[in-house]
């Protein structure tokens, strides 16, 4: 079953040009003048019930101007949602109330009051069954481990322990549809680790169907199976994030530290670079040249100190996407 | 309980933590009022009555209507704030209506400031100064229905003056103009009975006098029972348009909305 389904979306701002200085300021006052800046340009997707996809794209992409079209926000110029089988602007406030948004800039609780008052606010708002926001509340405390700040005001509370308490605030209603809009931005390993744990698993025993943006690859990689990249607020790569890393994860790189200052032969399909005085990486595809045979070659002509193997990240593909290396 | 009653319960509670704001907040009313008849007392004169109106109509007219436009809370600047914070989007996410909720905000505190700021200085200034009883109980019953219209129709304005937000960014100057038609014209700065006849056709065909000076007139027993109906379908006539034409505009103002970055 399509839980979302987007057709031909676009989406242009007007961004107010100032000249500078103060005859320019005056001569805006009389005559503005405006650009029209594209945020999406003509966006189609289609996603079942159950997924969790991510989306990625730099800065200013259009990913978080989608994400706002689809959750009712902001106005599409033109194009068609379908969201849970509701129009997100014309149904409003049926459709919200299936759905949950988090906002990783942005809290959706009440800086004044404690953790708890917000949850119970929401209970009125939502109309929560007492014993499912009781269920549901005691599942989050326990996986989120808020029980330690539940009841201080949000103003006073970590940024780790903030994003947790609005991840729980979105999902209290039992939603069934969640956004994410960069939740782990700015926390630490651990803190991003648990609500990583966490969002897996509301996504694969809850089937609560997600949709991810962040900067952060790693976030994708163990959250979402299915990726989606934009840029210029157009799609560039839509399918799984398995299929972008095995398709363009077989490269590898050897990281080798020498002993002395050697002149490296050339080796066939094997790229080198100059590291450090010492240092050199020999990337390679890992299918056309096999890892054991290049060590064994290395070792035998040079003295080698230390050596590492990488995988190529998907943040290094993305890059190379964006910078037209790899062609999709 | 419904989602508007919990926002009416924690707008009320909030109201109540602020102590010396409260007292201050008695204090001002009073102030305002002792000031604007001492005023009218030296226009008086010493006389009883000027163009047949009566010291004790003034009086009264000041005392509940300038206490009342002190307790009358609505807050021009609430979605210019939700706009430029970007918070209008966590309103756009609950399945509740934003009005309201807008409402609900200030209903407690009006309820709050009913009783803690319009009673005390009701009995304060009914004292020192001397108020006219309304003109019977079926009077009274009226003006409470009147009032409370009164009220929906100061409420709609100040609706439609946020509104305008979605369109001119800063509301600031549309409000004041606001607040200076709303003295002039609804009777709490300048009693109408002292408009000149022509002027005062005219005013009645705004909504302005259906904030303080019909209910007014209705306490003070100046209309009959069918001019009391035709007064109350005046004002529910302006809550109506006036609501709807704040509902147009937040249809129109919500597809202007934008929001980049964070």
């Amino acid at each position: 079953m399509s839980v979302i389904k987007v057709t031909d979306l676009h989406k242009t701002f007007k961004v107010s040009k100032r000249p500078k200085g103060l005859p320019g300021t005056i001569a805006n006052l009389f005559a503005p003048k405006y650009s029209v800046k594209t945020a999406v340009n003509g966006i189609s997707f289609e996603i079942q019930k159950g997924e969790a996809v991510g989306f990625i794209g730099a800065n200013g992409a259009g990913k978080s101007t989608t994400i706002k079209m689809i959750s009712g926000i902001l106005y599409p110029d033109s194009g068609e949602i379908e969201a849970l089988g509701f129009d997100p602007h014309k149904q409003r406030k049926q459709y919200v109330s299936h759905i949950g948004v988090v906002f990783g800039q942005k809290s959706q609780l009440s800086w004044d009051l404690p953790v708890i008052d917000s949850f119970e606010l929401l209970k009125h708002i939502y109309r929560i069954p007492e014993d499912v926001y009781d269920s549901n509340l005691k599942m989050f405390t326990e996986m989120l481990d808020m029980e330690s700040f539940i009841e201080q005001p949000v103003r006073q509370l970590s940024l780790g322990q903030r994003m947790r308490a609005d991840i729980a605030a979105a999902l209290l209603h039992s939603s069934e549809l969640v956004f994410f809009d960069e939740p782990t931005i700015g926390l630490d390993v651990v803190a991003k680790e648990r609500i990583r744990k966490f969002i897996r698993y509301m996504n694969r025993e809850k089937h609560v169907t997600m949709i991810f943006t962040t900067h952060d690859m790693k976030d994708i990689e163990l959250t979402c199976d299915r990726l989606i990249l934009i840029d210029k607020g157009q799609i560039l790569y839509d399918g799984k994030v398995h299929d972008i890393v095995t398709k363009y994860g077989k490269e590898r790189k050897l990281i080798v530290e020498f002993d002395g200052d050697y002149e490296i032969e050339r080796m066939d399909d094997v790229v080198i670079e100059s590291k450090d005085e010492f240092k050199r990486m020999f990337t390679f595809n890992c299918e056309k040249v096999s890892l054991k045979h290049l060590l064994a070659h290395l070792t035998d002509k040079y003295g080698i100190k230390d050596f590492t193997v990488k995988e190529m990240e998907i943040e290094e593909i993305v890059r190379n996407i964006y910078e037209g290396g790899i062609v999709l | 309980m419904t989602p508007y009653l919990a926002y009416f319960k924690i707008s009320f509670k909030q109201n109540t933590v602020y102590r010396i704001e409260w007292v201050l907040g008695i204090v001002n009313t009073c102030v305002q009022i002792f000031i604007l008849i001492a005023i009218w007392k030296a226009l008086y004169s010493g006389q009883r009555a000027m163009n047949g109106i009566d010291f004790s109509v003034i009086a009264t007219n000041f005392i509940i209507s300038l206490g009342l436009s002190n307790v009358f809370y609505t807050n021009d600047f609430a979605i210019q704030r939700k706009l430029n914070d970007g918070s209008i989007a966590n309103e756009l996410l609950k399945p509740i209506d934003f009005r309201k909720i807008l409402l609900a905000n200030n209903l407690g505190e009006i309820v709050f400031k009913f009783f803690s700021n319009f009673i005390p200085s009701l009995i304060i200034t009914s004292l020192a100064i001397g108020i006219l009883p309304p003109a019977g109980i079926l009077a009274l019953f009226f003006y409470a229905i009147s009032m409370v219209l009164g009220f929906a129709v100061l409420w709609s304005i100040s609706l439609i003056v946020q509104m305008t937000a979605f369109w001119i960014i800063n509301v600031w100057s549309v409000s004041t103009i606001k607040d200076v038609f709303i003295r002039v014209l609804s009777g709490i700065a300048l009693p109408l009975w002292f408009m000149p006849k022509p002027l005062l056709k005219i005013i009645e065909y705004t909504p302005f006098d259906s904030i303080y000076h019909i209910p007014m007139q209705i306490y003070l027993g100046q209309l009959g029972l069918a001019e009391i109906g035709f007064s109350m379908m005046k004002q529910i006539i302006w809550v109506a348009v006036l609501y709807g034409i704040s509902v147009f505009m937040w249809h129109r103002g919500k597809e202007k909305i934008i929001m980049q970055g964070g």
